[in-house]
């Protein structure tokens, strides 16, 4: 029998994953333990308790040194938004995305242009590659 | 040897995305799990959850432990 799939939509889940988004943006920027600790938290979900045992120090320490590293994060967001940025970009290089493929389906049905076809793949792939790099 | 429920992260870089998966513990870190029970995508507001609940209902009856975060999940979704 196939099991069930079940969607859900969650609000608010216990760990805070933006921070996983900003990791990617300034992890390069926090020192070296700041950066694995949150890469372990977020991105591997260790608890914090995993993360003390395996670097031999204590719970409280790597809380201290998680909270300080976000903290950090917060505040490099607020002055650059290059997450944010990111973000409305993405939106608009998908809207672009959509309208390009549009005009291929429109320009099948009807215009059946070689250029035409052509352009909207390269406006495609541009947007593509864009939102990837 | 403790079998673990927990999120991994999987997708590009500024794309997190999550697979719920059940590994073996000792091996946090080397992309080996044993079975996928769903996802996590924080990108969509709010986050979507797709996990397959018989599965992880099956898997802690075996005894294995999910991660905090984990729990929270199969909370909401009515298996703990």
């Amino acid at each position: 029998m196939a099991a069930e799939l079940l969607s859900w939509k969650v609000s608010v889940l216990a760990k805070d994953f933006s921070i996983a988004l900003l990791l990617d943006f300034y992890g390069e920027l926090l020192t070296e333990k700041q950066h694995e600790f949150l890469e372990y938290y977020y991105n591997e979900d260790l608890s914090l308790a995993e993360i003390a045992s395996n670097e031999g120090i204590t719970r409280q320490g790597v809380r201290d040194a998680i909270k300080r590293a976000e903290s950090a994060l917060c505040n490099m967001e607020e002055r650059l938004q290059l997450a944010a940025r990111f973000g409305d970009m993405k939106a608009g290089l998908e809207d672009i995305m959509r309208s390009a493929e549009e005009v291929h389906e429109q320009n099948k049905r009807c215009g059946l242009s070689r250029e035409i076809n052509e352009a909207a793949a390269r406006i495609s792939a541009t947007a593509e590659r864009l939102i990837h790099a | 040897m403790a079998v673990k429920i927990r999120l991994r992260r999987m997708g590009a870089k500024k794309a997190p995305f999550y697979r719920i998966v059940v590994a073996d513990s000792r091996y946090p870190r080397d992309g080996r799990f044993i079975e996928e029970i769903g996802y996590v995508d924080p990108l969509k507001d709010p986050a979507e959850v797709k996990l397959d609940t018989e599965k992880a209902r099956q898997w802690l009856q075996n005894g294995a432990q999910p991660t905090d975060t984990v729990k929270d999940i199969l909370k909401r979704q009515g298996v703990l």
